[in-house]
């Protein structure tokens, strides 16, 4: 049974088809790239596959079960996402936007934190624990202590990284999780996405950049306005006359 | 159509709606027979909100008045309709309600209001069209002796009348009352800004100054406010030996407590405003030291108030008719009379009929249950008797009764 | 100087029952952006609820510091539930509507629930006065004194702030209220149900706003049912004037505001008659010179 199995994700704004028919399929602990010029529908098919965007048709099943519509209810089911631009909870600790990745794991309640009751200590505590092993996780467990907002960009990056696996997903969508780093920040990012693949979560990532996607993914998806154009292995694609002339082949924005 | 999300939306208000106009007054659906002719006597008072429970006593007692007057036939060719309006102790509302009246050409007098306030927004509505206007309660001197009523006197409304006596006459009574009885040396002086409780706090003052008592401040309250910590601390620092306020009982009460809790042992004393059941149950048990004046005598000591008091009873309105119930019965009965005198024989009501209908209320004089119903030249009422009321025992008892001669 | 510590001391009472209220203001507007005008009426309803528990409920003979705990109680939770009643039925239904519907919508609940009290209250309109369950006698401190039952309220309040203040910084829920005001929809990516945030959010302003009622209650009985309106906007002001959406300055802002009509009654020629004003004319400096209020953030980033 794969992982993730979108069959015919279709999106309309207004008059603008920003997704038609899209299929894409993720096996357990895969790494998926979806790469596609700007505009082509990725972050939106990011947000039909997390509820942020009613899709207009298509199916979506994960681990063999219909995936929910509330995005609260996608993240229960155990698929996370990072952001194309950051969106951290600026005015909380490192240590804290990792704790709130935990809320659907923790299974304290409004009564229990009233009571601060055994349980609601074991709970936090775990929350806790979990939530500084992510931190040394991403390189980040100096920082604990930080506002979010006061970290640099590379940092952030990271920091939603962890939030996002604090909730302990099957699957991660990376949403361009490169841009705006420099060289060896990008080297970083290459070997985080892998040992978090190493941890048998399977991965989906959009990027522009293409020795990242060519050198890290089992398989890329090309989106062209909307529609998936090519899919097949990096050399596949790389190789695919159409790839080519209607995106590789244009000088890089 | 109502969707479910509408209707989630629209309960609430309905509901709300709902409630208001239960609470709103109820039109009596006239029933002119033929040859009777209609004439309505209005009325605007405070039938919700704070004041009400004085309001709805006005209200009862003007309805039994004007019960009576049509059972026993009283103006011949015509029935009398009671046409009773809201003024909810807001001045601008009872601006509206005596517009209303104003406008409506069957209504030949109203009876009100409670506050001297909304007087003086009613008042002038009604004297353009000639239509009388007497108050069971109003007390603040310049209604019937104009503004500069402690220099010269000019009676602004040839229309309006009223059977409660001025604060002049109060103020001066209690004042004399704190500084030979109660031989309270200092007052403090307490008001809530509108015009009946300056008015009363002025004419106190003037009097205790007079009688060689010292005003140490003159301070001020908020309608609708309850908490009176700070003003308490202030007057606690001066050390009065009386406290008098010139207000009602909503802020009154509390204030009174307040001063109590906080240990002043201060005298607290006010007119008329005060006289309300909910003022001595909000005091409690710890009270000792209150007192308030009345327009009037007190029911017991009025024989012709039995009647009037059974009648009331018998008559099962749901409300005590509270302090002002009986002044308004009589003030009531001025317009009967005087419309009893001038309609029989006319056929509507125009300009000339209320002329004749304002002279007539001019020259009133007949036995109320209040005492004898007259009025001098400015349309004040001739019996000037006051009644003190000490707080006692979880009501007010009579202290003495009696008036203010200079 | 005694005076002056006295007026402090006497500003101190008023703003903590403020403060109370503000912070149900404040914590709603911070996670949607709503001004929850209904709110004075729930506290006032709240003061009803605990009336009504001791008047129908409680042994009469009951010793009146066994009933206040139980008084306190039953205003909080009547408070809170109405509350969350009044956000599930007129404020979720209208949670994408335009910003004046739940505006309106407001409006019509305070009505609703002032005329609801008179229904069920014949002497609401001119006060129930409220148990006094807390002995006579006051606390000295120097030249100052303050009653018991106020220093019981200030004690009281400043206990719960205490209390919402370790809620909302070291509780799971209170991180997922952070976490929401910020950025709902992030929020509901890290599986937080925000519905249910919210509702809580009403539910804590509420349980403050019934303590409030009680306490007001005891310091100020009568209690009628237009005590929420001055309340109310005394409470929105505070809350307007530390930062709306700002927890600690909605604390700031009520004891500001008490104490400013403290000292404006005892120093300000006609001070009590103007002492409202005073609130309101710091109120506009404030905006005026710092828009966000005393702690509030410049803008709000939201994408
Ligand atoms: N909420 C929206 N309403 C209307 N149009 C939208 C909305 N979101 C995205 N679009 C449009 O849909 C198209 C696809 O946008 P999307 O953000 O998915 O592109 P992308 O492939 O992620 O591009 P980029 O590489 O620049 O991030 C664009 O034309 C965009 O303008
Ligand atoms: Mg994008």
């Amino acid at each position: 049974m794969p992982l993730l199995q979108a069959t015919g994700v279709t999106k309309q704004f207004g008059g603008l088809r920003a997704l038609s028919n899209v299929d894409l399929t993720v096996e357990e602990g895969e790494i998926v790239g979806v790469i596609g010029p700007n505009g082509a529908g990725k972050t939106t098919f990011f947000n039909c596959l997390t509820g942020m965007e009613t899709r207009t048709s298509g199916e979506i099943l994960f681990r063999g079960a219909p995936l929910p519509t509330r995005p609260d209810r996608v993240t229960v089911a155990g698929v996370a996402r990072t952001f194309q631009n950051i969106r951290l909870f600026h005015n909380m600790t490192v240590l804290e936007n990792v704790l709130v990745g935990t809320h659907p794991r923790s299974r304290a309640g409004v009564l229990s934190a009233i009571g601060r009751g055994p349980r609601y200590k074991r709970e936090e505590r775990k929350a806790e624990s979990t939530s500084r092993e992510l931190l040394s996780f991403v390189k980040l467990d100096g920082l604990r202590g930080e506002l979010a907002k006061s970290l640099s960009y590379g940092d952030q990056r990271r920091l939603e990284i962890a939030r996002a696996l604090a909730t302990d997903p099957g699957l991660l969508l990376l949403d361009e999780p490169t841009a705006g780093m420099n060289a060896s920040e990008t080297a970083g990012a290459i070997a985080l996405v892998k040992a978090i693949r190493a941890r048998g979560i399977g991965i989906v990532l959009i990027e522009h950049d293409m020795r990242f996607v060519f050198g890290l993914c089992d398989r890329v998806a090309v989106l062209v306005h909307g529609e998936k154009m090519v899919e097949g292995s990096p050399a596949q694609v790389q190789s695919d006359e159409r790839v080519i002339s209607a995106y590789l082949g244009r000088p890089a924005e | 159509m109502l969707t479910p999300r509408l209707a989630r939306v629209a309960v609430p208000i309905i509901v709300g709606a709902l409630a208001l106009t239960a609470c709103g007054s109820k039109k009596e659906s006239s029933s002119g027979g033929s040859g009777t002719h209609i004439v309505k006597i209005g009325m605007i008072a405070p039938l919700t909100g704070s004041l009400s429970a004085l309001g709805l006593g006005m209200k009862n007692s003007a309805d039994l008045a004007i019960n009576q007057a049509n059972a026993a036939g009283k103006i011949k060719g015509w029935k009398i309709e009671f046409d009773p309006q809201d003024d909810t102790g807001d001045a601008n509302t009872g601006g509206a309600a005596a517009a209303k009246l104003a406008s409506d050409n069957q209504v030949a007098g109203v009876v009100g209001t409670l506050q001297s306030s909304i007087a003086l927004q009613a008042a002038p509505q009604l004297n353009k069209q000639n239509i009388v206007m007497v108050s069971p309660a109003n007390t603040n001197p310049s209604l019937t002796q104009g503004q500069n009523y402690l220099k010269t006197k000019s009676r602004p409304f040839a229309s309006y009348f009223r059977v409660a006596t001025t604060d002049l006459i109060q103020g001066a009574f209690a004042a004399d009352y704190a500084y030979n009885t109660l031989h309270a040396k200092t007052v403090y002086l307490v008001n809530d800004k509108l015009v009946y409780g300056q008015g009363l706090n002025e004419a106190f003052g003037n009097e205790f100054k007079k009688k060689g008592g010292r005003v140490l401040a003159t301070d001020f309250v908020t309608g609708g406010q309850k908490e009176f910590g700070s003003l308490v601390s202030k007057v606690k620092q001066a050390k009065p030996d009386l406290v008098y306020y010139g207000g009602q009982f909503p802020e009154g009460a509390p204030f009174s407590k307040q001063l109590t809790s906080a240990g002043v042992k201060a005298a607290f004393m006010g007119g008329d405003g005060l006289v309300d059941k909910s003022f001595v149950t909000t005091l409690g048990v710890q009270t000792a030291n209150d007192y308030a004046t009345n327009v009037g005598a007190a029911v017991e000591d009025l024989p012709a108030a039995a009647d009037y008091v059974k009648a009331y009873k018998d008559a099962g309105y749901k409300d005590a008719f509270s302090a002002y119930g009986p002044n308004t019965y009589d003030a009531t009965n001025t317009i009967i009379n005087a419309l009893a005198k001038v309609l029989p024989g006319k056929s509507s009501i125009d300009a000339t009929v209320l002329k004749a209908v304002e002279s007539a209320v001019q020259g009133t004089d007949f036995a109320g249950i209040t005492g004898k119903v007259a009025f001098d030249q400015y349309g004040d009422t001739t019996n000037r008797i006051i009644t003190m009321y000490k707080v006692e025992g979880g009501d007010f008892k009579k202290v003495v009764t009696g008036t203010f001669s200079g | 100087m005694t005076q002056f510590f006295q007026q402090l001391s006497d500003g101190v009472v008023l703003g903590a029952l403020y403060a109370l209220i503000a912070l149900g203001y404040t914590m709603v507007y911070g996670i949607v952006q709503l001004i929850n005008f209904a709110h004075g009426e729930i506290f006032m309803v709240g003061a009803f609820g605990g009336y009504t528990i001791y008047h129908y409920l409680l042994p009469d003979n009951m010793p009146a510091l066994v009933a206040l705990p139980i008084v306190l109680v039953a205003s909080m939770i009547t408070s809170g539930v109405l509350a969350a009643i009044v956000e599930r039925l007129a404020y979720r239904p209208l949670r994408n509507a335009p910003r004046l519907a739940p505006l309106i919508t407001a409006i019509g609940v305070s009505i609703a629930l002032q005329e609801m009290i008179r229904l069920f209250y014949p002497n609401a309109d001119r006060g129930e006065p409220f148990p006094q369950l807390f002995p006579n006698g006051q606390v000295h401190f120097g030249g100052v004194s303050e009653s018991y039952v106020n220093c019981f309220l200030v004690v009281l309040s400043v206990v719960l702030m205490l209390a919402l203040r370790t809620f909302v910084l070291h509780s799971a829920t209170g991180r997922a209220m952070r976490a929401t005001a910020q950025d709902p929809d992030t929020a509901r990516l890290m599986g937080i149900n925000i519905d249910r945030i919210i509702v809580t959010t009403f539910v804590l302003g509420g349980l403050l706003a019934g303590a409030a009622g009680t306490l007001q209650g005891m310091v100020a009985s009568p209690i009628d049912f237009q005590i929420g309106f001055i309340a109310g906007l005394k409470a929105f002001t505070a809350a307007v004037l530390g930062g709306i959406g700002n927890i600690t300055g909605a604390v700031l802002g009520g004891f500001v505001l008490g104490i400013v009509e403290a000292l404006a009654t005892q120093y300000v020629p006609n001070g009590s008659a103007l002492k409202d004003a005073f609130a309101f004319v710091v109120l506009i400096l404030v905006l005026v010179f710092r828009p966000t209020g005393l702690l509030g953030e410049s803008v709000r980033a939201r994408a």
